[in-house]
């Protein structure tokens, strides 16, 4: 029923497009909108040109156009065109053709003879933001380039670093109404074409009328959209896309978005830092763990706090306990009282401090962190011992690489928290359990979320919870399926022996 | 024969056999089993688990007969060669003691939860969100339950390292002189370890499921191997500790021993372990539940997410027959006697009746 009524619609939206039959229809449509310019030019104002003020850059009207033009007399418009020293000009009649190319910053030239050729000039008006620091994945060492709006730059920018014909890009226009280009990134003959297809398809098959951004598109083309969990990564380093292509993965680089986004993913790839890979392995090990653990903390601490305090303060040695208790014995709350309005307070600030501008923000967080902090305790709301614990496991939630998974892992403690409150330290374990068959049943691109854990892939564990030097890293990874399975030649990265230097 | 074949996305490598026997093999029982083999052959118990699982390796090797190259199961051999009907109605009865097994490790290990931790627990409300845990785990499909029991071993792996409180605090001559019990006891001692060991059944069930059926015979037998290590260093662990009266006063003789063990963050480290364990009880209960499902889905026209959210349903109000000690250990008495019987008598019988069948049909095929 509901999908007659679309299709009923459709014809319509058909229908009025038809009406616009000839150049003047068109115009008719055009000219409603105040910032659609026209006038007439040349000797006996025989040439007609208009635009949209928005997307012209007037300097090119005013300086090459009006000089060559002003007393000319031209009957033809192939004429008109060799004449102005402009590339990427175009003559057409197609209305469809003329209406796109207005749209998108053309100028249009017509005779006024009863032609309905057109004459389209490219004049774009570029305004876009200078190419800056990344600022959700800074990094101390490494290039320091983040992605723009623009996407012929953002193409630009990884196009610069993987210098190879291959390099394929295929746009889909998506978006009923804002018409936002995509481009579709991989390397022929590394990435599996399967992938590719894939994206492709889902993204061409997108029925929605507005795309914004690139997590649009993210949430649009994901397994389980439902899922609290990003299964495609965005990014807005281009080394990090450029090294991703280069191990077969395809990227998708969305017109109006800094981010772009990676697919297929693992979930141990969304606690990766491409800094990583600027610091020697053991340390860049040292630091992935360091995250995980982080992680694990940050999801399990609180509720470990209710669990004990609630039901198994028997665990607790007893020298512990004396401080526990100490700080506890003026509250008034039950544990997970005081943890959920702990926890409430965090995420307010936190809230808070993104939504502020940068100053004011900061000042949020001093009073935030230091003054509520300071006062809860010593009015005898909260315990100091409490308070410690929610600080740093919101620190660690903050660890993660991707800002996306960081917000995840803040929402999950609160299933958590609950499961803690019912059946203490079992609760928690029931939790835990939903959590990793979740995990399980995921997949990215239809390949399992969780691999190289499960299914266990020994060879893909090279780059997961430990980065292991360059020189093993001897193949691409086994989740993208890559055509050309082999990075690089092994057998020249072994250290020759028995040569003395 | 007709095949059955499942879809390519649900099939896991034959490695994976090494995790999926062990976790169906290790449940509730690796806490008591000590108790009750010592029961019958005292120190000398440890014999009794070498012999079951010299005896369970050979089963397995049967079932790899059994299932032979076409990769056949159970439901698909019964139907070969005791008719349709019959061979549905075989499968039926397995497939019930399947689902009494899955529900009655559940509700057993809910039994020790209500003794260490909640007392007046509310335990239908805590069964309905375990079975839904499984039920959400099984409609994942065999991949899934799978890689939770792939994740359920490092969990019991990590546990087992916690038995070492024994062999530092505990009397290795408890278990001097060797041979002290007659052998017949020894023999008849097999019988309760038999219980620990169930679980390399459910092969015959996803048998289809595994690529290459055929070459993950060497991971199935060593994960037995490697299961029946466990129990024995287990059962060695409990013997040293405990004085051999004392163990038959104890239920969970593990626990107990977990009570001893101190960290300067943990006091007990019996709440971590009992709640840690759950993970490989969740698990086995898992696999079995999805075995049996597997089994109605298969003799039945119904799908597998509907005939699995009935079971559930039946799965929970289970509990509010079984709510005793005395008849959850009666239970465990009876399926431990229908589990050996099956594993040493009916899967040998069926192998023969298989060598049989296919031998009479090859002749009448060849006339």
């Amino acid at each position: 029923m509901i999908r007659k009524k679309f299709s009923h619609k459709r014809n319509q939206n058909k229908q009025s497009k038809k009406d616009v039959t000839n150049f003047d229809d068109l115009f008719h449509v055009m000219q409603a909108s105040d910032d659609f310019k026209h006038f007439k030019l040349g000797n006996i104002n025989n040439i007609e040109v208009f635009y949209y003020q928005s997307l012209i850059n007037l300097d090119k009207i005013e300086v090459t156009l009006f000089e060559k033009l002003e007393d000319t007399k031209i009957d033809k418009i192939e004429v008109l065109e060799n004449l102005l020293p402009f590339s990427e000009t175009e003559i057409t009649s197609d209305l469809t053709t003329i209406e796109d190319k207005l749209l998108t910053g053309y100028m249009g030239l017509k005779l006024t003879n009863n032609s309905q050729n057109i004459l389209l000039i490219p004049a774009k008006f570029e305004v876009d933001r200078q190419v800056a620091q990344p600022e959700i994945e800074f990094s101390v060492i490494g290039p320091k380039l983040a992605f723009i709006e623009d996407i012929n730059t953002n193409i630009n920018l990884i196009r610069k670093r993987v210098k190879l014909p291959q390099l394929h890009v295929k746009n889909v226009e998506v978006g009923k109404v804002t018409k936002t280009n995509v481009a579709i990134t991989y390397i022929d003959g590394i990435a599996n074409q399967d992938n590719v297809d894939t994206i492709i398809q889902r993204i061409s098959d997108i029925e929605y009328d507005q795309i914004m951004d690139s997590s649009f598109v993210s949430q649009m083309i994901s397994d389980n959209a439902q899922s609290p969990f990003p299964q495609l990564m965005d990014t807005e380093r281009p080394d990090r896309v450029s090294s991703a292509l280069v191990e077969g993965k395809v990227a998708i680089v969305v017109d109006g978005s800094p981010h772009v986004l990676i697919a297929p993913t693992t979930l141990v790839e969304f606690f990766a830092s491409y800094e990583d890979y600027f610091l020697t392995w053991p340390i860049a090990s040292a630091f992935r763990i360091i995250r995980i653990f982080a992680v694990i903390f940050s999801v399990l601490i609180t509720p470990m706090y209710v669990a004990v305090l609630t039901y198994h303060y028997h665990i607790v040695p007893g020298d512990l306990l004396g401080t526990l208790i100490s700080s506890r014995k003026d509250i008034p709350f039950p544990p997970i009282l005081e943890v959920l309005i702990l926890e409430l307070t965090i995420e307010l600030l936190r809230e808070a401090g993104a939504r502020l501008p940068t100053k004011i923000g900061q000042t949020i967080g001093i009073v935030g962190g230091i003054v509520i902090g300071t006062a809860a305790v010593e009015a005898g709301l909260t315990s100091n011992v409490l308070l410690i614990l929610i600080a740093l496991a919101a620190l660690a939630s903050f660890t993660t690489p991707i800002y996306r998974i960081g917000n995840t892992i803040r929402l999950l403690r609160f299933p958590f928290i609950i499961f803690a409150q019912m059946w203490g330290l079992v609760g928690i374990t029931i939790a835990a359990m939903f959590l990793v068959t979740h995990l399980l049943r995921l997949t990215s691109l239809g390949r399992p979320f969780l691999e190289p854990l499960y299914p266990p892939r020994w060879r893909d564990l090279k780059d997961a919870v430990i980065r292991f030097p360059f020189n093993v890293q001897g193949s691409r990874p086994v989740i993208t399926t890559a055509t050309d399975k082999h990075r690089i030649n092994t057998n020249r990265t072994k250290l020759k022996r028995g040569k003395r230097k | 024969m007709n095949h059955f074949k499942p879809d390519i996305t649900q099939m896991v490598s034959p490695f994976l056999l090494l995790y999926i026997v062990h976790a169906t093999q290790i449940g509730e029982g690796i806490l008591s089993f000590e108790r009750h083999i010592a029961r019958i052959a005292g120190y000398d118990a440890w014999i009794s688990i070498i012999l079951t699982g010299v005896l369970t390796t050979f089963v397995v090797v049967i079932i790899w007969r059994i299932v032979g190259e076409e990769q056949a199961d159970f439901m698909t051999i019964h139907q070969f060669i005791f008719g349709n009907l019959f061979g549905k109605l075989l499968t039926f009865i397995f497939s019930l003691y399947l689902f009494a097994i899955s529900m009655t490790v559940l509700v057993s290990y809910i039994e020790i939860i209500q003794i260490w931790f909640f007392p007046d627990m509310s335990i239908y409300f805590f069964m309905f969100i375990l079975v839904m845990l499984i039920l959400y785990i099984s409609l994942g499909g065999f991949r899934i339950v799978v890689g939770f029991a792939f994740f359920s071993v490092f969990v019991t792996g990590f546990l087992a390292i916690f038995k070492y409180k024994a062999f530092t605090d505990g009397h290795f001559n408890n278990l001097l002189p060797v041979f002290n019990t007659p052998p017949k006891d020894i023999i008849l001692a097999m019988e309760p370890m038999s219980f620990s060991l169930l679980g390399i059944e459910l092969i015959l069930i996803y048998a289809p499921f595994i690529h290459r059926f055929q070459s993950g015979l060497k991971w199935a037998v060593s994960s037995n191997i490697f299961t029946t290590i466990v129990y024995f260093f287990s059962a060695i662990a409990i013997f040293m500790y405990y004085n051999e009266q004392h163990i038959q006063f104890i239920s969970w003789p593990t626990l107990q021993l977990w009570k001893v063990i101190n960290f300067p963050i943990i006091e007990r480290f019996e709440y971590v372990g009992i709640s840690l364990h759950m993970i490989a009880i969740i698990a086995t209960s898992c696999l079995y539940f999805w075995a049996s499902m597997q089994c109605f889905h298969r003799i039945t026209t119904f799908t597998f997410r509907k005939i699995s959210i009935f079971c559930a349903l039946i799965g929970i109000s289970s509990i509010f027959f079984i709510h005793n000690f005395l008849i959850i250990e009666k239970i465990t008495l009876t399926l431990s006697r229908v589990g050996m019987v099956l594993l040493f008598g009916y899967i040998p019988l069926l192998y023969v009746c298989h060598k049989i069948a296919s031998g009479v049909k090859k002749k009448h095929a060849n006339k």
